[in-house]
């Protein structure tokens, strides 16, 4: 196995191995651990969940034009920024003011910080929340082109029989 | 050696009352790579004969002996220099321009906010933030310094030209303990156990060990999986319980949270290989402690782990679970490659214990000090 730039996949700087056989020994293993137990078929998750690849819902066949609505819809949920969640001050004339100005400064920048505080934590979980139900719906949408191009295979498996009914009748 | 008789004149230059040069960091809490840099740089700074004192923004209940708030801090008439540990964004910059304190700025790298974006968007701001502030501090940093070769390059990529690296430091006697026997002799009746130390969060990748331990479990059904480190409150440590129990791991994997010293020191020298598949260290001190302690590491070859691991340990440039099982038995059984791996580790491991790294400092100091 090597890397997308055709390096070897392992790094070991030592006197007896190399990359090279180290990458042998481990494919060596492998075969015979294939052979004895089959590959890893398990598609493994990951925590941000697999989003599909958007190109694929073109939806050619039987709904194009709801295929592409919904991939245009959901490119805009993935593009959706996240929310600002920076202290914004709007300027003060106190502020400016000798002695108490620095004093109502220090105030004011505490109490956002405070409701902020709250207001993150809230935010951190609607976050997740927004996160895994967009997750949903990428999968969502990916099962259902896989249905609608089995439902066309279907439709066209259908045509292909009542055609060669037509033509049998016919004789 | 010149430097250190030129700094301790120029630290005690007032009669019985050192010249200050205080040390600001974001966060402080005990067990944290860049508070435990903060306090032996002090120590350092102290036996030189400079007032040096620790100030930090939050502060952890595990440090408040050490540390004070930066709200208390106020600058004294002779003060116009001062080290600040940057790594996230927060008050500590402006706080210290306000003053006009010239920096000498150590850059702990602030780990990018695209993997903070779904699970905490205050983080992922304050990220966005830090990197700003980086390239914002600029016109007052007098030297700036990395932890490592690859935050040198981030500091570079931010416009500083006068850079140079100092690495975590690794304080030796904190590794010199007895082992936990209870401990040991759990972890040496099972097995063989993987280890990963850090803190649970979406960076650093656990998910991806525990998916090794499936592929690895088919072939070593008593393998086992210890992941070191706190639980952090974005909900990656439930995911990753949760993985692991989909994937009928659950008795497989221990998340021990936070540990004693005494212990962590003792899953390392009891454990059977160091596995990383972090996909953003801004150091990577678990990997000096693992090479100090004499655990092989195999790591997955991104953002600092090159840097710090040198030409010791085996790097991966690609997340093939099933290869990587396969390699990691191989690295766990194969006798004369682990002993000359550990060699490796322990000549590397050198660069980052004190002697090294004090020398180092004083020669920064001695370049930066006006």
């Amino acid at each position: 196995m090597k890397t997308e730039h055709n390096e070897p996949w392992i790094e070991i700087d030592d006197a007896l191995e190399t990359s090279a056989s180290l990458s042998a020994r481990v494919e060596e293993q492998l075969q015979q651990r294939h052979a004895e137990l089959g590959a890893v078929s398990r598609q493994f998750p990951t925590f941000h969940g697999q989003t599909p690849d958007l190109d694929n819902l073109t939806g050619k066949g039987q709904a194009p034009l709801q295929f592409s609505q919904l991939r245009d819809t959901l490119r805009e949920l993935q593009e959706l920024p996240p929310p600002a969640t920076n202290v914004v001050l709007a300027p003060s004339p106190v502020t400016r003011l000798p002695l108490v100005g620095r004093f109502w400064r220090l105030v004011r920048s505490q109490a956002h910080r405070l409701v902020l505080f709250y207001v993150n934590r809230h935010l951190a979980r609607q976050a997740q929340t927004n996160h895994m139900l967009s997750t949903a719906l990428h999968q969502l949408s990916a099962l259902l082109l896989v249905q609608q191009q089995e439902i066309d295979r279907l439709h066209a498996r259908l045509h292909e029989l009542e055609q060669n009914r037509e033509q049998s009748h016919g004789k | 050696m010149a430097s250190d008789l030129r700094l301790s004149r120029y630290a005690r230059e007032r009669p019985g009352r050192g010249r200050p040069l205080h040390q600001f960091l974001t966060g402080a809490t005990a067990g944290d790579a860049i508070t435990t840099q903060a306090m032996i740089l002090c120590r350092w700074l102290r036996e030189l004969g400079f007032r040096s004192d620790l100030y930090a923004q939050h502060i952890h209940e595990s440090v408040q002996n050490d540390v004070q708030p930066l709200f208390n801090w106020r600058p004294t008439r002779r003060e116009n220099q001062a080290i600040y540990h940057h790594s996230i964004g927060s008050d500590v910059p402006a706080r210290l321009q306000e003053h006009g304190i010239r920096l000498v700025l150590v850059h702990h790298n602030v780990t990018p906010a695209h993997f903070f974006t779904h699970v905490d968007p205050a983080w992922a701001q304050r990220a966005h933030l830090g990197a700003q502030q980086l390239r914002d501090l600029r016109p007052h940093v007098d030297l700036a310094l990395a932890d490592s070769a690859f935050n040198e390059l981030e500091l570079r990529d931010a416009g500083y030209a006068d850079t140079g690296v100092l690495p975590i430091v690794l304080d030796a006697a904190q590794y010199d303990l007895l082992d936990n026997p209870v401990l040991a002799a759990q972890l040496d009746a099972t097995g063989p156990t993987l280890l990963f130390v850090g803190r649970l969060a979406p960076n650093k990748k656990q998910e991806d060990l525990i998916k090794l331990l499936y592929c690895y479990r088919r072939f070593r059904p008593g393998a086992q999986l210890v992941l070191v480190g706190d639980r952090w409150d974005m909900g990656y440590d439930g995911w990753v319980e949760r993985l692991a129990a989909e994937l009928d791991l659950a008795e497989a994997v221990t998340l021990t949270g936070k540990v004693s010293q005494q212990e962590m020191v003792t899953y390392y020298r009891h454990a059977d290989l160091y596995v990383s598949m972090s996909e953003h260290e801004g150091f990577g001190k678990p990997l000096v402690e693992s090479m100090y302690l004499g655990l092989p590491i195999l790591a997955y070859a991104a953002a600092s782990v090159p840097y710090t691991l040198g030409e010791a340990g085996v790097k991966v440039h690609k997340k093939d679970f099933e290869r990587l099982a396969e390699l990691a038995d191989i690295l766990i059984t194969d006798r004369e490659l682990r002993e000359r791996l550990i060699a490796a580790q322990r000549q590397r491991v050198q660069q980052f214990l004190e002697a090294q790294v004090r020398l180092k400092f004083h020669d920064f100091l001695d370049r930066a000090l006006v």
